[in-house]
């Protein structure tokens, strides 16, 4: 299948990556790479990831390649070791109120990709002093969020969306360079509709790509 | 404002504030739904053909976002049928327009 795109808006994979593994990168390693850049994640912070999917496992990579301490938040206790795979350093069930409390008021920045509803405090309280909560996934409704999460510590709750064109590129490179890519399915685009319903239910480790060769077929 | 107009099978007008052009379209396979209510099918659809400021590239491989499934089935309103979501798009450059300023990626090994 072909794209027909203006030259200003095609980017370059470095040569050492995986090309399907790489698909995921442009949006969900850009949609990520660009809020732990923009508030400074790297060595001596301490950043939480909130819920490992598609988004989640790449701001892990990515943040620990960074050099930060990296905190993965999620509800789902088979999602653990996976976690610690990925290069979590410590992992916190969310249900659980005193794990929670291992972190709080600790964290200089959370990155929230659950794009279901959820309770945003519990995450906003885990930062600290001029902290910064940056959303990433879209839940479909508002969510309520407590003037006392965000007026103790001076905390921000911010949203991030893709990036720029330039940042992308950096991105890409940044990859090539500490070789991450994305933790993929392969699947035939004649799958796509079952794929969807996976998706729904949060069934992939982390995204699936399709091969387009399959659509000869 | 743009505006786009099909002006026969194969050709479509673009008009901007600074005039009309024509431009030419080619058909191509592709997979994609015509309602929100409708699975994703194999469809045909209109690609333009390659001006100077483009970069014509065949899709290797697409990766699978949320946000696609959120377009496709027009959750977010405004999704425009027939629908073609993927975003997460590599794949091999096949040419390039004459305009070539600064484009020169090789890609050798498997793929």
């Amino acid at each position: 299948m072909l794209a027909v795109v203006n030259e200003d808006f095609v980017l370059r994979v470095p040569e050492n990556l995986d090309l399907a593994a790489t698909a995921p990168l442009l949006c969900a390693g850009i949609t990520t790479y660009s809020p732990l850049k923009h508030w400074n994640v790297g060595s001596g912070k301490k950043v939480g990831i909130v819920g490992l999917g598609g988004l989640g496992h790449m701001a892990v990579k990515l943040a620990k390649a960074m050099g930060a301490e990296v905190i993965v938040y999620t509800t789902s206790p088979s999602k653990v070791e996976d976690a610690k795979r990925l290069g979590a350093d410590d992992v916190v069930l969310s249900k659980d109120e005193d794990q929670m409390k291992r972190y709080a008021g600790k964290l200089h920045f959370v990155l929230d990709a659950v794009s279901a509803q959820h309770d945003i405090n519990l995450y906003l309280n885990q930062l600290s002093v001029d902290g910064s909560l940056a959303l990433v996934g879209a839940p479909e409704h508002p969510l309520p969020v407590a003037a006392f999460s965000l007026i103790p510590f001076r905390r921000s709750f911010a949203g991030s969306a893709i990036g720029g064109i330039a940042e992308t590129q950096e991105m890409l490179d940044f990859c090539g360079e500490h070789n991450i890519v994305a933790d993929i399915e392969m699947i035939n685009i004649q799958q796509i509709n079952e794929a969807y319903e996976r998706l729904l239910k949060g069934d992939v480790k982390y995204r699936f790509v399709i091969d387009m060769a399959s659509l000869k077929k | 404002m743009i505006e786009i107009k099909k002006i026969n099978t194969m050709e479509l007008t673009k008009t901007t504030a600074e005039g009309a052009t024509i431009i030419k379209t080619k058909q191509v396979k592709a997979f994609g739904t015509e309602a929100a209510d409708a699975l994703l099918q194999q469809l045909n659809i209109r690609r333009r053909k390659p001006t100077p400021h483009d970069v014509e590239i065949e899709i290797l491989y697409c990766g699978v976002c949320h946000s696609d499934l959120h377009t496709a089935r027009n959750e977010w309103h405004g999704t425009i049928y027939p629908c073609v979501p993927g975003h997460e798009i590599v794949g091999r450059i096949v040419s390039v327009g004459r305009r070539k300023r600064r484009l020169c990626f090789t890609r050798t090994g498997k793929s």
